[in-house]
């Protein structure tokens, strides 16, 4: 892993014009992603981690999106919010790339799966036409896929959904990436299938180097693959820190209450699930104060009205919650409280 | 159990094909199993396994090609006129996917009263009324809501409509076809909650479907394992979890991350090859023959029957 940090997102905020409003999607998410390194992306649905995937990609329609002009994202120091068409064609695919949630809606239906890997690879002219050919079946193979010459002429109906999965991810490292998005990669999966896929993308980041931006809700795959993880709440992260930090020292209710509301297959008592009450706010007209304050069991008066400060506890973990103040109240809480610095 | 309980629902040998241009697809090939009062049944396997089919067909969506499903006695495809009637009261289905299970141009009160109106459980508007806001507020939503459509709603309270409408007639059985799949984690867990809650106040019994397995056996007492249209594998939630018997049971088990780091860092995988083979002509011995590990010729040859291997465990493989 180098010092220099491949991909740099600063203050990233997206809005969505509607009819009912401003939908403030994404509201100004920081973080950093090395080669080499996997960062996971944990929120429920909505919070805005999708969004900010495709902010990364460029794949945002402005209208109705809206990205607000102080935002940043910096790739080995150039600013992509600022890139042209051509710029954008030459990084998307080459330099990013991404693997989708529905690989059967990614992929286009018209084309034989062979040709869809070629194309990435002729359209960024590193391959000649026959070279891609053969390079396209290698891909195949690298993914796991048998008889792949046979399968590179077949359509994606006429593969599996684990099998169109690898597909998406041979064209997404067919030119060699730096960074790969994995917007929830298997969601769509059945366990047995989702390990194969987790595997795959572990063992083809350790050969090729690649940074990993993952984007899931399952806990269990972030365990599995990732080295540091941020959780986002409704457009902000809300406590970001190392896999282990955020297991085992997480410092946010929310973190907490994710955490306990699946249940563990290892464990034998039956421990009633922890569910969080009501649903994420609105984020046409967002709450002032902290976003999770309603449905926090801790919630202080003090969460309903103003924003709570970042509060860093070792380098890399930090939290927004006000009972990590010291002004807090004294209460009990089953994760860790206190003795950060505020920033 | 110790006590022996009064059975709610029978399966025998039950059969469910469906004829496709390729040939027959055998959804269901062979399943028995039964369901105690007061129990939750969890029923798992794969995408394509038969488990939805399995289900639906025991609830009588579907007719069945061959076999038997008995209902508190009574054959569920056979049942007509008033005692079908009784049944359906008896039994209700809560969906997978509760944005297409309910009408769009229904309001809640709509929706929740429609089986209240066709049994005729309440007679009078106003206390009908009253019957619908009751059952909003058990499934933690209020009274405002009921005149409101289903667009209107999130998902996780879309699922708590479609649990207060199969709860609306009184029922004693209810068939859960993947009620939180499609709902985020932190919802899952509120709906998985009133499920337990409601089962405990109501003495209700469920038949669980999922392919979540930390979910499964979360919620149920005995959980059957399916594969390509048969049953693997049968036993309490427990015994299945610490001695799995099955090769497949064991690979599926071994499949789920668990959200915790070391425990997953020491962990040692199976991790299958391939995918479910197609129910359409499916292999002639053992289903899970192609992608077992331990194969044998007899495996290939040889169809394997459910037996049981201890007390209360039932498991299908030559190898045991």
């Amino acid at each position: 892993m180098s010092d220099q940090p491949l991909l740099e997102v600063k203050d990233l905020k997206v809005s969505f014009h509607t009819y009912a409003g401003q939908v403030q999607a994404v509201r100004g998410l920081s973080f950093s992603l090395s080669a080499g390194e996997t960062l996971a992306v944990v929120g429920e649905s909505g919070c805005g981690k999708s969004v900010s995937a495709k902010a990364l990609m460029g794949l945002l329609s402005c209208p109705p999106c809206e990205i607000k002009p102080a935002s940043q994202i910096l790739y080995q120091g150039k600013n992509v919010l600022q890139f042209q068409e051509a710029e954008w064609s030459a990084f998307r695919g080459k330099e990013c790339s991404m693997i989708f949630q529905d690989a059967l809606a990614a992929l286009n239906p018209t084309l034989a799966v062979g040709r869809q890997i070629e194309e990435n690879l002729i359209v960024h002219h590193l391959a000649s036409r026959s070279a891609a050919r053969k390079k396209a079946v290698e891909m195949l193979a690298l993914v796991g896929i048998p008889q792949p010459e046979r399968r590179a002429r077949q359509y994606p109906h006429q593969f599996s959904g684990g099998m169109r999965q690898r597909v998406m991810i041979a064209i997404a490292l067919a030119c060699d990436p730096k960074i790969l998005i994995a917007d929830e990669p298997t969601t769509a999966l059945d366990v047995t299938i989702q390990a194969q896929i987790i595997d795959l993308i572990k063992a083809l980041q350790g050969k090729l180097n690649t940074a990993v931006l993952l984007i899931t809700h399952d806990l269990g795959v972030v365990a599995d693959i990732a080295h540091r993880i941020l959780v986002v709440y409704a457009g902000r992260i809300v406590e970001q820190g190392s896999r282990d930090e955020i297991f085992y020292s997480h410092r946010h209710p929310y973190t907490w209450s994710l955490l306990r509301s699946v249940p563990r297959l290892d464990l034998t008592q039956k421990e009633e699930l922890v569910s969080i009450e009501g649903t994420p706010p609105d984020l046409i007209d967002p709450p002032a104060g902290c976003p999770f304050a309603g449905r926090c069991r801790w919630c202080m008066e003090i969460c309903r009205e103003e924003e709570p400060p970042e509060v860093q506890f070792s380098p890399g973990h930090s939290c927004r919650c006000w009972l990590h103040h010291p002004d807090a109240p004294d209460w009990q809480t089953p994760f860790q409280r206190g003795d950060g610095v505020l920033c | 159990m110790l006590e022996p309980k009064e059975l709610s629902l029978e399966v025998t040998e039950l059969k469910k094909y469906f004829r496709v241009g390729g040939g027959t697809l055998k959804a269901v090939d062979g399943v028995s199993f039964s369901i105690a009062r007061g129990e939750t049944l969890g029923l798992v396997g794969e995408s394509g396994c038969g488990k939805t089919t399995c289900g639906r067909t025991c609830v009588g969506l579907y007719p069945k090609t061959a076999g038997q499903v008995r209902y508190r006695g009574q054959d569920v495809h056979r049942l007509r006129g008033s005692a079908r009637k009784a049944f359906t009261k008896q039994v209700q289905t809560i969906f997978q996917d509760p944005y297409a299970s309910l009408d769009p141009r229904l309001t809640v009160t709509d929706i929740i009263a429609e089986g209240i109106k066709n049994h005729n459980l309440c007679p009078g508007a106003k206390e009908r009324r009253e019957r619908v806001f009751d059952l909003l507020e058990q499934v933690g939503l209020n009274r405002e809501h009921a005149s409101r459509y289903i667009h209107e709603f999130s998902g996780g309270q879309r699922q708590r409509i479609g649990i207060a409408r199969a709860l609306a007639v009184d029922p004693e059985f209810i068939m859960c076809d993947e009620p939180i799949s499609a709902l985020d984690v932190s919802i899952q867990a509120q709906i998985v909650n009133l499920l337990i809650r409601l089962q405990r106040e109501r003495d209700l019994t469920y038949l669980f479907i999922a392919h979540d397995l930390s979910m499964v056996k979360h919620i149920s007492d005995r959980i059957a394992v399916m594969y390509l249209g048969v049953m693997v594998e049968l036993t309490s939630s427990e015994e299945l979890y610490t001695h799995p018997a099955h090769p497949y049971t064991k690979a599926l088990l071994s499949a789920i991350p668990i959200p915790d780091p070391k425990v997953e860092e020491r962990r040692v995988r199976t991790v299958l090859e391939g995918d479910v083979p197609s129910p359409i002509n499916p292999p002639q011995g053992c289903r899970f023959c192609g992608r077992c590990a331990m194969a044998t010729d007899r495996c290939a040859q040889e169809r394997p029957q459910l037996r049981e291997i201890s007390p209360g465990h039932l498991a299908a493989c030559h190898l045991i």
